[in-house]
């Protein structure tokens, strides 16, 4: 074997870091290095003006956790991602057990359907949904038309707007994540449960929503926490009213150039976020027992 | 009056009759058997009885009563599963009582007869365990279990055995039939192996492009077969095309295509040039050295094509003369019997009553 060989031998057993290390290298310098200097600059005091004094201080935390005022947009931010994992998990389920069990032609159709909204644009979807509706949309007109209402509904530019907004565009990752689990189950063990006597509510009770318990907490994980994180929906759908975690944080960065402030209440979500996920993995691996006894 | 009878059922998916008029009765406390090859309906009939798929036409009765239109979850059957589909999410003892759960059984009396029925099978001991700490077998075991213990008016059974080894599948055979005797509910069970179907059975059809070829006892079944698919399909069987060439006194001469003269048992209802296809069993052609054999009736000469050492049986391949018509073989390994290479020439017999005939 030539030098060359042996030094080809060597470079092939590395092929896969190799091929790792330019994700790697980005992963590090645009996404590491920025955070890590955030984390610095939450522990920096801010000096009114948009300056920073490079010290160690524990304020811009103690501010946001003692202010009843922050206490409360955290409290609503929370409220905001369980609201949307709620609707998105009711209205995905059904969605997704058609989906998983359907024999159809259009099958692959009906799955680009679904994450339909994932290849919109915000900006295009929040227009859509201003047609359907804002004071004068679709919706008010229908209602006030069929004299239902009297004064249009606000619809929008609110709460109930953002929670609106935030269940479409989440509602491919509920649905995708409960068919993945749907479409691995057996339909067999269903068959078995009606067979034994178990009507469909009782099937589905005893049989199906156990076992696609995994898929609905991996759903409603991932669906709170961009919920929580999201942005562009909450701001162009809930307008100047709305605060959340992550419109306070743009707020004091962009508009006050409170960096400091801005940065500590980014690590408090990062936090928020940390947490759920470790949570969820203990009781996902405690959940299926059954499945990794063996 | 039958326990399960099925009336003109059909089931057709588009202009595809999956299932085609078919008409079935199972007395009570017996195991029928539903054999044919894959896509000949039998599941699909099966699972009509149970519920899972509405007949487009025909009636389907359990005990006299009329459940065509009833949901499976009330029609009292209990069905085992080809991959047994226990739920997972469920200890053992979990899943043999969820049937009782559900017709509201009290918990003292559910307790009870849950023991009863893992005692049954021989699991008494495996009730905390959950599925997937089971073997193959003991899963069969629990899927029995679960069934019996609700005891259904009906059993059904999907080709319980087709997920096991060979060896379990033998042992497992026997036990589904001595459990099925025991506590006498009437089956019935779905396979595609025909030997399964003969040995457990009390009554089998066999079933071919949705149809039911024949139905009868097991031994009906092998030495009366009705049709040449029956013939074949039920034990294997040599098919010889001819004509029926001269009828002496009660019994036929036939003709093959190739030229061979075959004197035929009694054959009533048979005239002078019927078109036949007569049938011969490889068991029940005797093999011998050339011109070895006494006597001229249905004696004819031939050279191996093909040996297949099978172990307790030799196959063989004959080519027979004059037509070269292939003809196989199977004898038993005895210590007197000699093995014949390929290439050898040989002398086959067997005896009138053993062709089974086929009108064309």
């Amino acid at each position: 074997m030539t030098a060359v060989d042996k030094a080809a031998t060597k470079l092939r057993g590395k092929t896969p870091v190799l091929l790792v290390l330019p994700t790697f290298i980005h992963f590090c310098l645009f996404f590491i290095a920025p955070l890590c200097l955030l984390l610095v600059y939450s522990f920096y005091r801010f000096v009114p003006g948009g300056a920073m004094e490079e010290t160690f201080v524990l304020e811009n935390y103690a501010k946001f956790i003692l202010d009843p005022y922050y206490r409360g947009i955290v409290r609503d931010t929370i409220l905001l991602g369980a609201e949307v994992a709620f609707f998105t998990l009711i209205l995905g389920y059904p969605l997704a057990y058609k989906l998983a069990r359907t024999r159809s032609r259009f099958k692959g159709f009906l799955y680009l359907l679904v994450v339909m909204p994932l290849l919109t644009s915000a900006v295009v979807r929040t227009y859509g949904w201003m047609v359907i509706l804002s004071r004068n949309g679709i919706v008010n007109s229908l209602l006030l038309k069929w004299g239902f209402i009297e004064q249009p509904l606000r619809l929008m530019y609110n709460r109930l707007g953002v929670v609106i907004g935030l269940t479409e565009v989440l509602l491919p990752f509920m649905t995708l994540a409960l068919e993945s689990v749907l479409r691995n189950m057996d339909p067999a063990l269903e068959e078995a449960a009606h067979d034994l006597g178990a009507n469909s509510l009782q099937t589905f009770l005893r049989v199906t929503l156990p076992l696609s318990l995994p898929g609905v907490a991996t759903g409603s994980v991932l669906v709170f926490i961009m919920a929580i994180s999201a942005f562009v929906t909450p701001t162009l759908m809930g307008g100047p009213q709305v605060r959340v975690l992550s419109t306070v944080v743009y707020e004091q960065a962009l508009s006050l150039v409170n960096w400091p402030f801005s940065a500590a209440v980014a690590f408090t979500l990062l936090a928020l976020v940390g947490v759920l996920i470790f949570v969820y993995n203990k009781l996902l691996i405690s959940g299926k027992s059954w499945e990794v006894a063996q | 009056m039958a326990d399960v009878q099925l009336k003109s059922v059909s089931k057709v998916y588009g202009r595809n009759a999956v299932v085609n008029d078919i008409s079935l009765d199972v007395e009570h406390g017996e195991l029928l058997t539903l054999v044919g090859p894959s896509g000949c309906g039998k599941t699909t009939t099966l699972r009509i009885v149970a519920g899972f798929v509405k007949p487009t036409h025909g009636a389907v009765y359990i005990q006299g009563k009329d459940v065509t239109e009833i949901p499976p979850h009330r029609r009292d059957t209990g069905m085992v599963f080809q991959q047994y589909a226990l739920f997972p999410h469920m200890t053992v003892q979990k899943n043999v009582e969820f049937g009782l759960a559900m017709r509201k059984v009290g918990a003292r009396e559910r307790n009870t007869r849950v023991g009863e029925a893992l005692e049954l099978v021989g699991l008494a001991h495996l009730k905390d365990r959950y599925p997937r700490q089971l073997s193959g077998g003991q899963q069969q075991r629990v899927a029995l279990a679960r069934v019996l213990v609700i005891r259904p008016k009906v059993l059904l059974f999907d080709e319980p055995l087709s997920n096991l080894d060979a060896k379990l599948r033998l042992e497992m055979r026997l036990e589904i039939r001595r459990l099925q005797q025991e506590v006498g509910i009437t089956s019935i069970f779905v396979t595609h192996d025909q030997e399964e179907a003969i040995t457990i059975s009390d009554k089998i059809a066999v079933m071919n492009f949705g149809r039911i070829e024949q139905t009868g006892t097991p031994m009906e079944i092998f030495s009366r077969p009705a049709t040449p698919f029956v013939a074949d399909f039920v034990g294997t069987s040599n098919f010889l095309e001819g004509k029926l060439a001269a009828m002496e006194g009660d019994c036929a001469i036939f003709e093959s295509a190739g030229g061979l003269r075959v004197r035929l048992g009694p054959s009533p209802g048979l005239a002078a040039g019927d078109n036949l296809v007569i049938a011969v069993r490889p068991e029940k052609i005797i093999l011998a050295e050339p011109a070895a054999l006494p006597g001229t009736e249905n004696v004819f000469e031939g050279e191996v094509a093909e040996t297949t050492w099978m172990g307790p049986l030799t196959q063989y391949l004959i080519l027979l003369k004059p037509g070269n018509e292939k003809l196989v073989v199977k004898q038993q390994n005895l210590d007197t019997s000699r093995i014949f290479r390929k290439g050898e020439k040989v002398s086959v017999r067997w005896l009138p009553e053993n062709c089974l005939r086929f009108k064309k």
